[in-house]
């Protein structure tokens, strides 16, 4: 089987599914009673299990196998919850995620050495089994063929029965299937008919319980019955069934023995009403694990009974699973597309004014507010909740606190903010090393915290809002905080900034300090964060995301970083300005406000020019030199432009020659071979077809 | 070896060069390499960049650097002319375009019209991988373009 077209899609899933495994078993870890936790699970590890089989990754197969008899001995309660089996389900989540990404890129499954695991998961499933298993029913492969008539939810008539009996007596097998598809399953006519296709290939369907006519318009819910006909083993058949993505279980039981069991009425102990366990929800043992028959394995709800009281975590799912998964690369040259409309529209308004064509611009006007619509569809189209990059924190923050000896709670807001799709692809990195700092350096642990008479567990968040036209993300802990004076200190140590500049520093100054290159504070260089590259990293990789990063901190008390990212990368508003023949944009979102000064205004203060304004004192940047302009014209003109821009709280003023306008622009990378340049974060392509450089504005301070 | 670095597949003879004159000499890259020939436009100085980048052009909407060949191979400059052009040329997924005083036109040549460059001792000889002998007076010096765009170490 051709199985290289199902890959992406088998990758996908498996993440998700690996993604909520660990979900899970860290609900479970908190909460070690919520056995229904291991039911949500058992379908995760069911559909890996399920979907590597049927792409022939049998060692992926294998071990989720292994695992899912784990936990099918806590679903039923035959084992409890220890650290022991948590730590070593953990384990084998990130060597099947391994595996996954291994196959993924196109490489051997067999990246990690499982064996380990799974004579470890062997050993959990049996030795606890076998001690308390006595009262268990032993798993009896025959139990499927006696098994209550009760569960039979179909009526034969007698013609059916006829043929029934008759492929009995031919030598044949006659089966009732009962199909469960997953809960979450969204296209149900498209599972349905390939399971109907899985047994058309094996044999002759003679039967469906609702019809087909009604099994293509999903009129059912979970499940649905089916009669077949055929030659293959009742194992085979249930195999078949069970590689199709999203069958949670087939129960296939023999047709002709359901028949002569209910032609003995008083046999059928009707106590077995499928509805009452049916009840604890839809996770139902897959058929293939030992259908012990009084054990509540008896599945599927009846198709009238709606699925009961679903964890919250399933009512998301079910929302992202109503969507069109899209590649990426559409999406971008939807956004060039867009970008290529934006100018191509400003050139025409520019055309509109100078030839003075009202008909023209009116028309334009409305073109514009289309093209703002279709801008902002874009762009929402593009956009991600930060939640899937939060949600890898969880499991990463439960490890570390352990590996570090700490105790913490970690509350997570806001994952369901939104950011454009290539800004959260870069921003999983920076936050997780905001976190790590926050374990390693921030919180203290449990005994010093409990000395300081604070509680034990500390507390660290991760939140995600919008603020105006921006996103904060803030990565917050109660630990000790930073202190300014040892930061002052190591600066001076690392001869970064000399003892005068030191002191020179108010507090929160001195504390940013630890965002320039090669500043550690870490005592102890330990492997979690502190190798003296971090923070500096952190911050130019947000920065090049057009964010910013700031902490504010307070002894004993904790520490907040704040990153401010904006919406979108690809298209700002900015102000053009021109300095000499050179046009240039500024981002609207760090200008202050624009004035118009005189020579005179300007001071020296410390061999740096300044002006002063609504009595602030600003630094002032001359952008020819800066950037050094070549000078076509002398300017004799008094008047001078200012554009004052603020990154966070620092301001400072950039004299141009000329402002131009505002204008929203689309932003072009430069490639390459201009890649890195300091001053100049990419470039735009202007109404009348010249390139423009855009500044960037937190390195020109 | 010029074989090789030319591109010239196993088996193949002949290599097609796109021929343009810098100065007085003539020089090639392989047509393989170039996407397109344009004429002059308005180029964007970018601040901070090698001085041998002369900017960048706005070609149908995307970004392109544009390499000053000459400053790049260190030849004398010269005023741009009407028949200056901008050879747009590709290697791997990173296109350049690159400045020349005209374009002569496609050549082929036979592998044995081909010398190997020797090892003289200037150091533009790692920009060059050969030279084509297209007439007893015309020679055309074949361009590593690799070598010319692949700079990591001179970006700063």
């Amino acid at each position: 089987m051709d199985t290289n077209q199902y890959m992406e899609m088998f990758l996908e899933e498996s993440r998700e599914h690996l993604q909520s495994l660990n979900d899970g078993l860290l609900a479970l870890e908190n909460d070690p009673e919520e056995v229904s936790v291991v039911n949500d699970i058992f379908r995760n590890a069911h559909t890996i299990k399920g979907m590597s089989a049927t792409m022939g990754f049998t060692k992926i197969a294998e071990l989720t196998h292994d695992m899912e008899n784990v936990f099918d001995l806590l679903r039923t309660e035959k084992m409890k919850v220890n650290e022991d089996i948590m730590d070593t389900l953990f384990k084998t989540i990130d060597s099947l995620e391994q595996m996954i990404e291994s196959v993924g890129s196109g490489g051997p499954e067999d990246v990690v050495d499982i064996t380990g695991f799974a004579s470890k998961l062997s050993a959990l499933a049996s030795g606890k089994s076998v001690a308390e298993a006595e009262p268990a029913p032993a798993p009896a492969p025959a139990a499927a063929a006696p098994a209550p008539a009760a569960a039979s939810s179909i009526e034969y008539t007698d013609t059916d029965k006829d043929v029934i009996m008759e492929a009995a007596n031919g030598g044949m097998h006659a089966y009732h299937i009962k199909v469960t598809l997953a809960d979450n399953c969204v296209l149900k006519s498209a599972r349905s008919y390939m399971v109907m296709n899985a047994l058309d290939q094996l044999g002759e369907v003679v039967k469906s319980v609702p019809p087909a006519e009604d099994l293509e318009q999903e009129k059912f819910e979970h499940s649905f019955d089916v009669v077949t006909i055929t030659d293959s083993e009742m194992k085979a058949v249930e195999d078949a069934l069970l590689s199709i993505s999203e069958v949670e279980s087939a129960e296939v039981k023999d047709a002709a023995e359901e028949l002569k069991a209910a032609a003995a009425p008083a046999e059928a102990p009707a106590a077995t009403d499928p509805a009452a366990p049916a009840a604890s929800a839809a996770p139902a043992a897959p058929a293939a694990n030992v259908p012990a028959p009084a054990a509540p394995s008896a599945p599927v709800p009846k198709p009238s009974a709606p699925p009961a009281k679903k964890p919250a975590a399933d009512a998301k799912k079910l929302k992202s699973g109503q969507s069109v998964r899209v590649d990426i690369e559409k999406l971008d040259t939807l956004m060039n597309l867009m970008g290529e409309l934006v100018i191509n529209k400003v050139r025409l308004e520019q055309i509109g004014t100078t030839h003075r064509l009202t008909e023209l611009t009116e028309t334009l006007e409305q073109m514009d507010r289309v093209t703002t619509d279709l801008q902002t569809v874009v762009m929402k189209v593009r956009m991600v909740p930060v939640g899937q990059v939060f949600n890898r924190f969880p499991r990463m923050v439960r490890d570390l606190a352990k590996e570090l000896g700490k105790e913490l709670n970690l509350t997570i807001e806001g994952e369901e903010t939104e950011l454009d799709r290539t800004v959260i692809d870069e921003i999983g990195d920076p936050i997780m090393h905001l976190l790590r700092n926050s374990l390693d350096h921030g919180l203290e642990h449990p005994d010093d915290r409990e000395a300081k008479g604070k509680p034990r567990i500390g507390e660290v968040g991760l939140i995600a809002r919008h603020e105006g036209n921006n996103v904060v993300i803030m990565v917050t802990d109660d630990g000790k905080g930073i202190d300014a004076d040892v930061i002052r200190r190591k600066a001076v140590e690392k001869g970064m900034i000399s003892e005068d500049e030191a002191n020179s520093l108010d507090d929160a100054d001195a504390v940013r300090l630890i965002f320039l290159p090669g500043f550690s504070t870490a005592e102890v260089v330990t492997d979690v964060s502190g190798r003296g590259v971090g923070m500096d990293v952190v911050r130019s990789k947000i920065e090049t995301l057009g964010g910013h990063v700031d902490v504010e901190t307070k002894i004993d008390e904790g520490s907040v970083f704040k990153i401010k990212l904006p919406l979108t990368l690809a298209i700002i508003q900015a102000l053009l300005v021109k300095v000499q023949e050179e046009m240039y944009a500024i981002p609207l979102g760090s200008i202050d406000s624009t004035i118009n000064i005189t020579q005179e205004d300007i001071k020296t203060v410390r061999n740096r020019e300044v002006i002063v304004l609504r009595g602030q004192i600003i630094p002032i940047i001359r952008l020819g030199d800066i950037l050094n302009v070549p000078r076509v014209n002398e300017t004799d003109s008094d008047d001078i432009f200012v554009v004052v821009v603020h990154i966070g709280e620092r301001k400072a003023g950039i004299v141009v020659d000329n402002l131009i306008g505002q204008q929203e622009i689309v932003i072009k990378t430069l490639g390459k071979l201009l890649a890195g340049l300091k001053v100049i974060s990419g470039a735009t392509v202007l109404g009348d077809g010249r390139v423009a450089m855009i500044l960037d504005v937190s390195a020109l301070m | 070896m010029a074989k090789e670095l030319m591109n010239i597949a196993e088996g193949e003879t002949q290599v097609q060069v796109v021929a343009f004159k810098l100065r007085r000499e003539e020089y090639g890259f392989n047509i393989l390499n170039v996407k397109e020939i344009k004429g002059l436009t308005d180029i964007t100085r970018v601040p901070f960049a090698s001085d041998f980048i002369k900017g960048v052009i706005n070609l149908r909407g995307s970004v392109l650097p544009v390499i000053d060949l000459k400053k790049r191979l260190g030849l004398q400059d010269m005023e741009y002319t009407d028949d200056t052009r901008i050879v747009v040329v590709r290697e791997d997924d990173l296109e350049v375009g690159m400045i020349v005083d005209a374009v002569t036109g496609v050549i082929t040549l036979n592998s044995d019209q081909i010398d190997a460059a020797k090892a003289v001792d200037n150091e533009n000889s790692r920009f060059i991988t050969g030279v084509g002998k297209v007439a007893e007076e015309r020679l055309i010096i074949l361009l590593n373009l690799e070598a010319i765009i692949g700079l990591q170490d001179e970006i700063k």
